[in-house]
């Protein structure tokens, strides 16, 4: 299969200054989430611009979806339409005076009847969560609304691959998970992200691989857990470790966990941390997760018995349309993002959770609560309701 | 110097729309032939016209204390050429009416022509002669944005005089009695502005002198000579 | 720096009324207030504009007072001018002054109180229109009176490029009075012109950063508008009909109710 974007030996050094970036090699795989680390000035931001064409590399070549990116004005349209890229400063990005008319630059320009242009529009403002924000202007919203139309806009074209520079820099933590959140749902609907951070949380969490740079060059690809667990590597590129893996190798350090391989994330950790405690986990005894599809026939039907009895019951929202759905309805949402892991890790204690989300997330849902359940030797009941 | 809405009698309103419709329209073309030309002219200009718009919203400093707005015009035109300030006055005028309530629709036609047509061609003028005749740049700019705004003031002077004439003396008088009556803001505020705009040309060669270079205004030889002078 | 009126224009009570009905309302209680020979029809239309604006808009009725400040210094000395300056009928009043005298007919007390009052109707009216109207709904209508596109595309960039310099003004400017750049006159003159030159600098900045996000989403030439902005419904346009007669019977029988 071919590579969504390939650098080969990219250089690139703006006029008169000294490289930016010295023999780039890293193969983006289609589908892929892949994260891009390192600390200022590494030339993440120059990487990303390269990506669709708006840099060109002084030496080497930049391949998207296996064809050399051409610099005339034709071929770097057609590179624009594929591959989508939204800046770290929002502001820069839109400039339009309505929402709608910003969103629909993109596709306007790109040729598409007033009509296609209507809809995609209007797909797109839907799936960020900002229906209903056509006519507002850009400089009367949030930093989290802003972001949120630009993901818009680079969207309605319909990019195979989204590039993201610090998508989250500047946002508060929570309108930061529901962007993560949202680039999720895109991966999962079939497109390749890739981004830049110095979020090394995110990294940890969010990417299928990581790619770190350090002044112009890259250290070293691989996945999360092999790259954070590198303390040379990290070190060089001004990098702190993952709370999460950090705690691990200090207890491992001292000998009170003697595990390999290292945690993915807080429901590992405590996991690994119990079983050494407690000599195993529980089997049952555990919370129940009850799943309900908000595009399905019951909708949000019955929700308030559910949620109604003497015990909590937590509710965690995937995606924009159970966002939407339970803003609508009046559900208080406690989970927004890594919905998957709170619900486990609140099962764990014997608490029950309501899952809200829609479409092919339904089976990614309970094939995660599955594998976790078949890895830990814990029974969880999923159900679907 | 805005001439409020509904100050100007219907007549005197539709003649300076079209004293002014042949300029527009000339500067209209101007503006289609530059787009099409060169791409980047759209942001640019757009960038040119907010920025006009916000230091004419800004009050300049004053010593009595009132509150004056700098037109900014007569640098635009300085900057960009009279035709295409022309245009960029056009929306900021329709702008400063809808925004801020400065000036109006139905007095659009007359404010144009004194603000967005006959300062700038003056400040322009004055500009391009100054800089063939070899004078020093800085003065050359204070004197055509103060002059450019002393003639945008007579020139609304005239315009409300021809509306309004004396009955003895007919519009000199009146001519008079409106320049002596606005005088009193309008002279210091037309100083001050050419100052200030003087200066605001220095700092922008003192900082991003490269930009002046590519908009035409200043040679790469002159800007050498002016940093050099003023290090 | 002054309120921008368009803020209150996105959140006004009318706000889902037709553009179409509210240009032409205002647009016509100018109209209507300049062809009016006496000053009864203006006072009825300042009166009722400024009623609908606070009334029906919903537009904080004390800034609504300070608004109407902005004209009052124009409009109170030009009036002045005409008042001693243009004639017809018999002195009301007269006074030596220096060489010259001073006098006021009633000819000129008419002229003055029709101008007066037909520059407080057509402020009214222009306020109703600024603040009832947001900006980005009369660029719809600027493209549907087919005025040049590039025009109407370079107003709507002009749009948003306000905005964002505006902050940036407020922000340089606040970082210099907290260091003191505007105590005495010669500080804020040099301060001022260094706000507008970094405000230059800035915007130009803005317009290269522009290009770039442009082609970046492939940009061909083509500015989208809304479209679709629907016309004029029917009551709006009973409403609008109704009212713009009543202005223009005023205005043409009340012609001859001076106040001499």
């Amino acid at each position: 299969m071919t590579a969504a974007i390939e650098f080969q030996d990219v250089h690139f050094a703006y006029p008169d200054r000294p490289e930016s970036l010295k023999g780039i090699d890293i193969t983006i795989g289609r589908g892929s989430k892949v994260a891009l680390v390192g600390p200022n000035g590494a030339g993440k931001t120059t990487l990303l611009l390269m990506c669709n064409g708006m840099l060109r590399p002084t030496k080497g070549r930049v391949l998207v979806s296996g064809r050399p990116v051409a610099y005339d004005t034709r071929s770097l349209r057609e590179v624009r339409k594929s591959v989508g890229l939204v800046f770290q400063n929002s502001d820069a990005q839109i400039f339009a005076p309505t929402v709608w008319q910003d969103v629909a630059f993109g596709p306007a320009n790109l040729g598409m009847p007033q009509e296609t242009v209507k809809k995609v529009v209007a797909d797109a403002l839907h799936y960020v969560g900002l229906s209903g924000y056509e006519k507002r202007p850009p400089h009367h919203l949030s930093g989290g609304e802003k972001k949120r139309v630009a993901i818009a806009g680079v969207l309605a074209m319909d990019p195979e691959v989204l590039v993201f520079d610090e998508p989250t820099s500047s946002l508060d933590p929570a309108t930061s998970e529901e962007v993560m959140d949202l680039l999720d749902e895109m991966n999962h609907g079939g497109r390749t992200i890739l981004l830049s951070t110095h979020d090394v949380e995110l990294a940890y969490r969010w990417a299928d691989e990581v790619v770190l740079m350090e002044d112009g060059a890259v250290l070293r690809t691989g996945t999360p857990e092999e790259i954070f667990a590198d303390r040379t590597v990290l070190a060089r590129a001004r990098l702190k470790p993952p709370a999460v893996l950090d705690l691990f190798r200090e207890l491992r350090d001292r000998g009170v966990l003697t595990d390999t391989a290292p945690p993915k994330n807080a429901l590992a950790f405590t996991d690994l941390v119990e079983r050494r405690i407690r000599g195993g986990v529980r089997r049952n005894g555990h919370g129940t997760i009850c799943l309900r599809d908000v595009a399905g026939p019951d909708g949000t039907a019955a929700l308030a018995c559910l949620l109604g009895g003497s015990a909590k019951v937590w509710v965690g929202a995937m995606g924009t349309r159970a966002k939407k759905v339970a803003r609508d309805e009046g559900i208080a949402v406690d989970f927004t993002y890594g919905v998957i892991d709170k619900c486990l890790l609140r099962a764990v204690n014997g608490e029950d959770s309501l899952i809200l989300t829609s479409g092919g997330m339904i089976a990614h849902t309970v094939e995660r609560i599955d594998e976790y359940a078949r890895t830990s030797g814990r029974e969880i009941v999923v159900r679907q309701v | 110097m805005h001439i409020m809405e509904g100050f100007l009698p219907p007549a005197w309103c539709l003649f300076w729309f079209l004293v002014s419709a042949p300029f527009i329209v000339y500067g209209m073309y101007q503006l289609r032939i530059l787009m099409r030309e060169k791409r980047e002219a759209l942001p640019l200009l757009a960038v040119a016209g907010a920025f006009v718009f916000v230091l004419s919203s800004l009050k300049l400093p004053s010593v009595s204390g009132s509150c004056s707005h700098p037109t900014g015009t007569g640098l635009g035109a300085i900057l960009f050429g009279p035709c295409i300030t022309s245009i960029l006055g056009l929306i900021v005028l329709l702008y400063q009416a809808i925004f801020l309530a400065h000036g109006g629709l139905s007095t659009l036609g007359a404010n144009v022509f004194s603000m967005g047509i006959a300062g700038p061609v003056l400040a322009w003028a004055i500009y391009k002669g100054g800089q063939k005749a070899g004078l020093n740049t800085y003065l050359t700019v204070f004197f055509a944005a103060t002059l450019a705004d002393l003639f945008t003031y007579v020139v609304t002077s005239v315009q409300l005089a021809l509306a309004f004439p004396a009955e003895v003396g007919g519009i000199a008088t009146s001519f008079a009695a409106f320049a002596a009556v606005f005088a009193v803001t309008q002279l210091p505020l037309s100083i001050i502005e050419g100052a200030v705009i003087a200066l605001t040309f220095k700092y922008i060669i003192d900082v991003r002198a490269e930009i002046l270079v590519k908009l035409g205004v200043l040679t790469d030889a002159a800007v050498g000579r002016l940093r050099g002078v003023g290090a | 720096m002054e309120n921008i009126l368009d803020d209150y224009a996105q959140q006004n009570a009318l706000r889902e009324t037709g553009t179409w009905a509210k240009l032409l309302l205002g647009g016509g209680a100018i109209a209507a207030a300049l062809v009016s020979a006496g000053p009864l029809a203006p006072a009825f239309i300042a009166a009722s504009m400024a009623a609908i604006t606070v009334g029906i808009a919903r537009i904080p009725a004390r800034f609504y007072a300070t608004l109407l400040t902005i004209p009052l210094s124009f409009a109170v000395l030009s009036a002045g001018v005409i008042l001693f300056l243009s004639g017809g009928g018999e002195t009301v009043w007269s006074m030596p002054f220096g060489g010259i005298t001073l006098a006021f007919t009633t000819g000129s007390v008419n002229q003055a109180a029709l101008v007066l009052s037909r520059t407080f109707a057509g402020m009214c009216a222009l306020f109703f229109i600024a603040l009832t109207t947001p900006m980005v709904e009369i660029f719809t209508v600027l493209r549907s009176l087919r005025l040049p596109p590039e025009f109407v595309d370079l107003a709507m960039l002009i749009y948003h490029f306000i905005f964002v310099l505006i902050g940036e003004a407020l922000a340089t400017r606040n970082a210099q009075e907290i260091r003191q750049g505007y105590a005495g006159f010669g500080n804020a003159v040099r301060s001022f012109s260094m706000l507008a030159g970094t405000l230059f600098v800035r915007a130009w900045e803005k317009g290269e950063e522009l290009i770039l996000a442009m082609d970046a989403r492939c940009y061909d030439g083509i500015f989208p508008t809304f479209g679709g902005e629907r016309g004029i419904s029917r009551r709006e346009g009973v409403a609008v009909v109704a009212y713009l007669s009543v202005c223009s019977a005023l205005a043409l029988l009340s012609g001859g109710i001076q106040i001499f």
